[in-house]
């Protein structure tokens, strides 16, 4: 998409901009840098009025905006095409409304999800949204607005489904600086066209999201882990699969192949071809009492371990820290029909065999979720090895998208897939609602 | 009504695409499909009944090309006049793409033809041990396709959501008749979630030919408690003091004197007559958890007052507790000649005040209201009864229910749960939506390529040609409210 902006406009975006914002705005440094492109400025808005005429001043110049939360997910998303502002939201922080015996909360897009757990926590509640944090140390650092743009999803998602069965309501900023939301703040609305389903995991290409409703899920009463290693990948899959049939009280459902199981701690011994089932027990606990003794009767011939307290919240935390790819490598999540999830993880591993790409791969099987670390110092190994990984994901009904990956990956394929004929809609409607191409060029999906 | 007619060329066309025996365009055949389950009628020019994705995007073509409205159509039971023609045009009825193409029970999930009936998928789905759990009360006759228009809801979306929340993919006709498939089988596809935003748009972005949906495991146990109190203020602070418990039951539902008034002479279900209020809740699960939420409910609504909590101990008592709850509204008929359904959603918290408030209305404009809803998603069902004979009756009640709209607006709630704006409710989208809001939904529905002529008049406030939501056609749609509506 091509701006219509005089190259002179970007140069004198910077004294507008600076009367918006004053002390805001700074000088664009590597902590910004995006696939490597530092922008030239940094923006950091200090309430939504003040983002929103920023942005429109951006579009007018035709400068391009990069949205930028806690930056935890910025490895997302192809090579930027242009990059002039990253256009902070971490000072829009406020609880804007939070009644509990709702269970609904309200707030500004740019608090961390560790603040908004650790503030539901007092009131016995928590939003079901945990997508890797990264470190087990500290509470996530990743923006409310960033985890929804980049459309990630934790553990939970087994019991308690995708952010988008949680988000309530939004509001969102406009490439042109209008401010516009859809949806409400109650449990259960149909009118007008839901537009916060289409922010999830748009990566901020139609607009910023600046305030967000959710509902949210009462603490489980009890919690515990249940980690069970197995010498191969099919018995530890048998096991999550018959858990799940006889609908226990999971909160969480992975399993661990390669390398990445030795990593974790508490782990039994599982040998070199190990694979490990983990269930995160939570409900009534009667009711975990019960699927504790299940699991363990299931997994007579696993090597078994129980963690409880503490040492049980911690490993799911470890799990994420696990998760997250180095910088030299490539991460990859493919999501699929739950029935090619074992299969699919054993493919990669004979993948990574025959093209010396070393491969960890941890899934949420119930959900479909796989998430994979793949490594090589050669950088053609691993782009077959991706695009190989992505045709069995498609042909099983799923889909491959790499969620990091070094620049000069990214450079030789498309980190989305192919949308098929669903991109012409896509692309009308990022036409529509940013024409210019402000926010995040080239990023997206098909170049959008 | 002025009769609108079709040109002959047009019906050939049409007959060419989809058979002889797929157009109905003789006046007299259009009547049935003049109307859906509640509001405003309007003769389509002609009803085509097609059989496949490829005959729908023919149809479409065809009829677009002759400048002439489209409105697809399931079962009209719709409550908020989504498959009315508004303005004629022709009606695509996806009555008879109705098979379940493939119940994958490894995948828990189901590929099914739009005009599949609700109740006919869980049926297929009870065999493996599944079920669909969005559970419309009109469930044994809408259809699948509907359902994902309206993104309909019903008792059981409490814990399970509606509609949105069970659809995987859909394959669609878009507005210029080109055929694309929105998300698939697995949970998650990269790019926007225009499966998402096309739940819900109630005919206005395309019409779905095949649906992905989500199938759930029949739970291993289930309880069903009737909580009985003197007055409606306990009940609705019982609903609150559950949800703030932490307790998410799997329904939990609410009717008041007036409703109990009507069901019991009618349906002899065991609900107290001198009751002020009951609430029906039912929890799913494991055993060991439905026990111990069971009695927490209970303890919960004797805190608050009630005067009686009885479960059911088995099957066919729980179904009886139930058969009163879904025949509630056909019962109302015992009550007046006529009531006007409304539908409209509070924060959980706000039911007590907002319920205090309804009655207070309905008291100032003197009409009864009876009241059977959602309590547990704080979504309103008020139903004002009123006989159509007495002169300025129903201009009166049209007030009431904007009024009642207007308390759910301003106690920070939604104009509609699950019944969709349709043609009815356009005039208060401008009540909780923006101009800037409205033109951001105007702008997907440019991006879908629909126009005008693609199910016109409804969802948004205003449209060419549509009129203001008259007076007259909204008396008609009170008229039309019968002992089948459904809620």
């Amino acid at each position: 998409m091509s701006s219509n902006a005089l190259p002179g406009a970007v140069a004198d975006l910077e004294p507008a901009l600076r009367q918006i914002l004053g002390d805001a705005l700074a000088p664009g440094d590597a902590a910004c840098a995006v696939d490597g492109l530092v922008p030239r400025l940094v923006a950091a808005p200090a309430s939504v009025e003040q983002l929103a005429a920023a942005l429109a001043a951006a579009n007018e110049a035709g400068a391009a905006a990069i949205p930028w939360g806690g930056g935890r997910h910025m490895a997302l998303g192809n090579i930027p095409a242009r990059y002039d502002i990253a256009l902070r939201t971490a000072k829009l922080d406020r609880v804007l409304e939070h009644e509990p015996a709702d269970l609904t909360v309200t707030v500004e897009a740019g608090m961390t999800l560790g603040r908004l757990q650790a503030l539901l926590a007092e009131r016995g509640q928590f939003l079901p949204i945990d997508p890797p944090a990264g470190r087990a140390d500290a509470p996530s650092d990743a923006t409310i607005g960033g985890v929804l743009a980049a459309g990630v999803s934790g553990p939970s998602r087994h019991a308690y489904g995708l952010p988008r069965d949680w988000l309530l309501g939004c509001r969102v900023v406009q490439a042109d600086g209008t401010v516009f939301k859809g949806g409400g703040r109650v449990v259960k609305n149909v009118a007008g066209y839901d537009l916060p389903k289409l922010l999830i995991g748009s990566l901020g290409t139609l607009g910023v999201i600046v305030e967000a409703t959710f509902k949210v899920a009462p603490l489980p009463a009890a919690q515990e882990t249940f980690l069970a290693a197995f010498p191969s990948l099919p018995p530890a899959a048998d096991l999550a699969f018959a858990a799940d049939e006889r609908g226990l009280a999971l909160r969480a459902l992975a399993l661990i192949h390669g390398p990445m199981s030795t990593a974790l701690p508490e782990v039994p011994a599982s040998g070199p071809e190990g694979a490990l089932a983990a269930g995160w027990l939570a409900g009534p606990q009667a009711a975990v009492e019960r699927t504790a003794r299940e699991l363990a009767g299931l997994a007579r011939e696993a090597q078994t371990r129980r963690l409880e307290g503490q040492q049980s919240e911690g490993w799911w935390a470890r799990l994420g820290e696990a998760d997250a790819a180095s910088e030299a490598s490539v991460a990859v999540r493919a999501s699929l029909p739950a029935s090619a999830v074992a299969g699919f993880m054993e493919r990669l591993a004979a993948l990574g065999r025959e093209a010396g790409v070393a491969v960890a791969s941890l899934s949420h099987p119930t959900t479909g979720l796989v998430l994979a670390r793949l490594d090589s110092g050669r950088d053609e190994r691993l782009v077959s090895a991706i695009q190989e990984a992505r045709r069995v994901a498609v042909e099983a009904g799923g889909c491959l998208v790499v969620t990091a990956a070094p620049v000069a990956i990214k450079e030789r394929l498309d980190v989305w897939g192919d949308m098929g004929e669903a991109l012409p809609l896509m692309r009308r409607l990022k036409e529509q609602l940013d024409p210019r191409g402000t926010l995040n060029p080239g990023r997206f999906v098909g170049g959008l | 009504m002025a009769t609108r007619t079709i040109d002959r060329a047009v019906v050939r066309r049409l007959e060419q695409a989809v058979g002889r025996d797929g157009v109905l365009w003789r006046p007299e055949e259009l009547l049935a499909f003049e109307y859906d389950s509640t509001i405003e009628k309007a003769l389509p020019q002609a009803v085509v009944f097609p059989t496949s994705a490829r005959q729908v995007a023919e149809v479409v073509r065809i009829a677009l090309a002759a400048g002439l409205p489209v409105v697809p159509r399931g079962a009209g039971t719709g409550l908020s006049g989504g498959a009315v023609a508004t303005l004629g045009g022709v009606v695509v009825a996806l009555t008879r793409m109705s098979r379940i193409l493939e119940i994958d029970a490894a995948n828990r999930l189901a590929v099914v033809e739009p005009g599949v009936v609700n109740l006919e998928l869980s049926k297929a789905a009870e065999p493996y041990g599944l079920y669909y759990a969005p559970d419309p009360s009109s469930q044994r006759a809408c259809t699948l396709g509907g359902n994902v228009a309206e993104n309909a809801g019903g008792p059981h979306c409490l814990a399970y959501g509606v509609t949105t929340n069970h659809v995987l993919g859909l394959e669609v006709v878009l507005p210029d008749g080109a055929i694309a498939w929105l998300g698939g089988r697995a949970r998650e596809t990269p790019g926007y979630d225009l499966r998402g935003v096309f739940v819900g748009s109630e005919g206005t972005l395309g019409i779905v030919t095949k649906i992905v949906v989500r199938l759930l495991h029949q739970p291993e146990a289930t309880r069903t408690l009737l909580a009985i109190f003197d007055e409606v203020d306990q009940a609705s602070e019982a609903v609150s003091a559950i949800i703030g418990r932490g307790i998410l039951p799997s329904a939990l539902e609410m009717m008041d004197r007036e409703v109990i008034r009507a069901v019991e002479p009618a349906l002899h279900v065991g609900y107290p007559m001198d009751a002020g209020a009951v609430l029906l809740i039912e929890v799913d699960g494991l055993r060991e958890a439905v026990a111990e939420q069971a009695a927490a409910i209970r303890q919960v609504c004797l805190d608050r007052g009630a005067r009686e909590v009885r479960e059911a101990e088995e099957a066919e008592e729980r179904e009886r507790l139930w058969a009163g709850r879904k025949g509630s509204i056909s019962a109302l008929g015992r009550l007046a000649p006529n009531y006007y359904v409304l539908d409209g959603v509070v924060p959980r918290t706000k039911l007590p005040q907002v319920l205090r408030k309804v009655y207070e209305m309905g008291e100032r404009y003197g009409f009864p209201i009876a009241n059977v809803f959602h309590a547990g998603d704080g979504n309103l069902h008020p139903n004002v009864l009123f006989d159509e004979r007495r002169p300025g009756e129903t201009e009166r009640v049209l007030e009431v229910g904007a009024e009642i709209m207007r308390l759910c607006v301003d106690a920070g709630g939604s104009i509609t749960g699950e019944h969709g704006v349709g043609y009815e409710k356009r005039s208060f989208m401008e009540w909780i939506f923006s101009e800037a809001d409205l033109a951001a939904m105007s702008k997907v529905k440019a991006a879908f390529g629909s126009s005008e002529l693609y199910n016109p008049c409804k969802l948004f406030p205003t449209g060419k040609g549509c009129g203001e939501v008259s007076q007259r056609k909204i008396e008609r749609l009170m008229a039309q409210v019968g002992p089948d509506a459904y809620i």
